[in-house]
């Protein structure tokens, strides 16, 4: 009799642990829905606390670095940056892109398919970033990459552009030409 | 964390065709990449200087989406509180309401949540925004208590199979919780016996029907229970405490061999499972009870053996994560497999695989827990900090010697370019300059052909005045009628040639005379620029040597905080993790001691019955 009562509270407590586990479970899932719910307690709080007020100050420390950086490397009055953007571009997959200043290679840069999605959704790319003289330049641009009907595609694109003193900023453009169900590349100057 | 930013902003209605800022597209470019830490900084440094003329409300949207995610509540609520005030747009002003409703829910006010909620309108929501409005509005009123109005809202609620399923699940696990279990068990009963599409959808039934279950065992009802526990898939998550559970209530109505079939096959798992070593435990229990004691001492033996070597395990990871440390031993895996984001932080990172080894098996009920995760993700996310930290730091070195060059090449470069400016007489070249001027309107208002003639013509012209001057010595010579006639005849093809290239030189020395007026002025602005650089300079100099040296304290300052922040989430997961190690160390103690005790009751009845058997 004895055995089989000791027996049984034991089964009990077994369940009851069981229970006891499934009601962490349920709490664990109730906590991976519901967004955002931290039920845990005060020093996990605060050590949360601390971390979003560190990462508010890192980020801000970073932009300011990242600005004092550019001030420094990329004054105003020599800066030149080229944009690579997609528009659509149905008719070209495009792989890699160089850039010649003057010449003289300045970027070569193998897009990735992730960067590739991201031009796809609108993102535009800095593939050059750098310093010139004020004066005249050539800008000379290689796409590569694969055209319509899945062929090897390789054009160039040129722009003769005047640098001032103040920031100069040139736009790589990668169109479709439906009329002639051809890519089209395009360079902009932005004021 | 897309998912968490994209709805935020395609509040704009679109995915941007035409970019009209560069600095916005280029800010895209890293947030689509999934580098959204990058993506930050572009779009505060666009904002900061001006550059966000034509996108001001994607890129409001989408920094408050991007804050948000890495939980900087304060920063996204002020931009979406800003947002409402200043947009008559129904769509963004519900998709700022909904995020703001959420980062009240988050922080705890749940009254300002329920108030922003209750201001959404029906109007242009899509069904993924009526499916989160309805699930916070429901997590809202459950965290207030008031189970009632929950039920309502979802209970009317037709659309959104799976955000919905886990709002009602989470509402009937809260209704058995406090007391209204008629309500949570219809809400739970529901789910188990939906149709699930998908996996976790399956997953989810079997966790309602698994609480349903255990709570019917608990409540002494083991044939409801065993209804709900038949109900779970053999290979899903819940199989292996179904199967436990489906011992029981076999074993509670008395049903032994039943109740061995789910434990036997339970017990072949794997033997770290809780419910492969309680279901170790039960099989000499129902053995027992079939009179098989024999077999029962096997089992028991079997079960003793298996937890002592879990033990020893466990008594080994213990020693290892007290030594080496947890989060780099979660974190290692992900990073020799180079499995970071470019972004590398993020508030939705969750570690979904685990590491492999030894530990990661004991943990996997750990790693499920939200406070775990978050703390990881934490030390994750601090550790992605101090590592862009430590390069402005070496960075910051690299400046210094930089400007120091640049001083060094400026000091030495100035005083060369001062003085050959200062040894070019502008004055002298001026007067030059208007000397020439003055000829050629002369020459202009006289038609002076002759004055714009070349070098070789003026030798011409010279050698036929001196012809000339010669035949006018003898102006009756009759012999000298030939050279005469000659002499006018060269006159005149001199003078024709210098009538027909007159325009065109006019031209060109106009031409020239721009020209050196272009060069004049350049000169003066080069003049004017060194002087005004000789006198910024310095300035510009000194002001670089300030910032980097404020930022120089700034980062120092700041990679103290974060070690201390990283040692602070390092101690707080291996507490969890110790925690959760001693935890199951003492539960197989416990497991160890009663199939130790159960083998020597066994032992004790043989030799009790052999005693009384004996004459």
């Amino acid at each position: 009799m004895g055995l089989t009562m000791r027996r049984k509270t034991a089964e009990k407590k077994l369940v009851t642990w069981i229970l006891l586990l499934v009601g962490m479970v349920v709490v664990m899932s109730a906590a991976a829905q519901e967004p955002g719910a931290d039920s845990g307690p005060s020093d996990f709080r605060s050590l949360d606390e601390e971390v979003q007020s560190l990462k508010k100050d890192v980020l801000k420390l970073n932009r300011e670095l990242f600005i004092l950086e550019e001030e420094l490397l990329f004054p105003t009055n020599t800066q030149v940056a080229v944009f690579l953007s997609l528009d659509s571009a149905t008719f070209f997959t495009l792989d890699s892109v160089q850039v010649k200043i003057d010449d003289k290679v300045v970027s070569n840069y193998l897009y990735t398919r992730r960067e590739l999605e991201a031009l796809k959704r609108g993102g535009v790319h800095r593939v050059y970033f750098g310093n010139l003289r004020a004066g005249e330049h050539e800008l000379v641009a290689f796409f590569t990459g694969k055209g319509p009907e899945g062929r090897d595609y390789r054009r160039g694109a040129s722009l003769v552009f005047e640098k001032k003193t103040g920031q100069k900023y040139i736009e790589l453009k990668i169109v479709d030409k439906e009329s002639k169900q051809q890519p089209e590349f395009v360079i902009k100057e932005w004021d | 964390m897309l998912l968490m930013v994209l709805p935020v902003y395609g509040a704009v209605g679109k995915e941007p065709g035409v970019v009209r800022d560069l600095a916005y597209g280029e800010a895209l470019f890293h947030f689509h990449e999934g580098d959204y830490f990058t993506a930050i900084t572009r779009l505060e440094t666009a904002r900061q200087q001006n550059l966000l003329r034509h996108h001001q409300d994607d890129a409001r949207l989408l920094l408050g989406g991007l804050y948000l995610s890495y939980g900087l509540h304060e920063e996204a609520g002020d931009i979406f509180a800003r947002l409402l005030d200043e947009h008559a747009d129904a769509a963004v002003r519900n998709r700022a309401r909904l995020y703001l409703a959420k980062i009240w829910y988050q922080r705890g006010y749940l009254d300002r949540a329920e108030a922003v909620l209750a201001r959404m309108q029906d109007d242009g929501l899509t069904p993924a925004m009526d499916a989160e409005r309805r699930l916070l509005s429901t997590y809202v009123r459950m965290s207030q208590g008031r189970y009632q109005e929950a039920v309502e809202i979802l209970g009317e609620w037709r659309g959104g199979e799976g955000a919905g399923a886990y709002g009602r699940y989470n509402l009937g696990v809260s209704l058995v919780r406090s007391g209204e279990e008629a309500k949570g068990f219809a809400l739970l009963d529901a789910l188990g016996r939906m149709r699930a599409g998908d996996g976790e959808m399956r997953a989810l039934r079997d966790k309602a029907n698994l609480a349903l279950g255990f709570t019917h065992l608990q409540r002494d009802e083991p044939e409801q229970a065993r209804a709900y526990l038949e109900r779970i898939q053999l290979e899903g998550l819940a199989s292996g405490k179904a199967l436990l559970g489906l011992g029981w209530a076999e074993s509670s109505l008395g049903r032994y061999q039943e109740a061995l079939a789910p434990w036997l096959l339970l017990s072949r798992r794997n033997t770290f499972d809780t419910s492969a070593q309680e279901a170790r435990l039960a099989i000499p229990y129902a053995l027992l009870q079939l009179n098989a004691e024999g077999q029962a001492i096997t089992y028991y033996e079997q079960a003793i053996a298996a937890f002592q070597e879990e033990a020893r395990q466990l008594q080994v990871l213990r020693q290892t994560f007290a030594r080496e440390g947890v989060a780099e031993n979660f974190l290692r895996d992900e990073e020799r497999e180079g499995r970071r984001t470019p972004g590398g932080m993020g508030w939705y990172w969750r570690l979904d695989r685990l590491p492999p080894g030894v530990e990661s098996r004991y943990l996997y009920e750990l790693l499920a827990r939200h406070e775990f995760q978050e703390v990881l993700k934490n030390y994750r996310d601090l550790k992605y900090l101090a590592r862009n930290l430590d390069t402005w730091a070496s960075s910051m070195g690299a400046y210094e010697d930089m400007l120091a060059l640049r001083r060094d090449a400026y000091a030495a470069r100035a005083p060369r370019i001062q003085a050959s400016y200062e040894s070019l007489d502008l004055d002298r070249v001026k007067a030059r300059r208007d000397a020439y001027v003055a000829r050629l309107a002369a020459i202009e208002a006289r038609d002076d052909v002759a004055g714009l003639a070349t070098a070789d013509e003026q030798r011409m012209q010279q050698r036929l005045d001196e012809a000339g001057a010669i035949l006018a010595r003898y102006p009756h010579h009759g012999k000298l009628v030939p050279q005469r006639d000659k002499f006018r005849l060269l006159q005149g093809v001199l003078l024709w040639q210098e009538s027909q290239d007159y325009k065109a030189r006019l031209w060109q020395v106009r031409k020239h005379l721009r020209q050196l007026d272009e060069q004049i002025a350049r000169a003066a602005a080069g003049r004017q620029s060194i002087a005004a650089a000789q006198q910024a300079a310095p300035r510009g100099f000194e002001g670089f040597d300030q910032r980097i040296a404020a930022h120089r304290l700034q980062i120092t300052d700041l990679q103290a905080r974060l070690d201390t922040a990283l040692a602070a989430q390092e101690d707080y997961l291996k507490r969890l993790v110790l925690d959760e190690l001693a935890r199951r160390t003492a539960r197989l103690d416990e497991y160890l001691a009663q199939a130790r005790y159960g083998l020597a009751r066994v032992y004790d009845q043989i030799a009790t019955r052999r005693e009384a058997a004996r004459p």
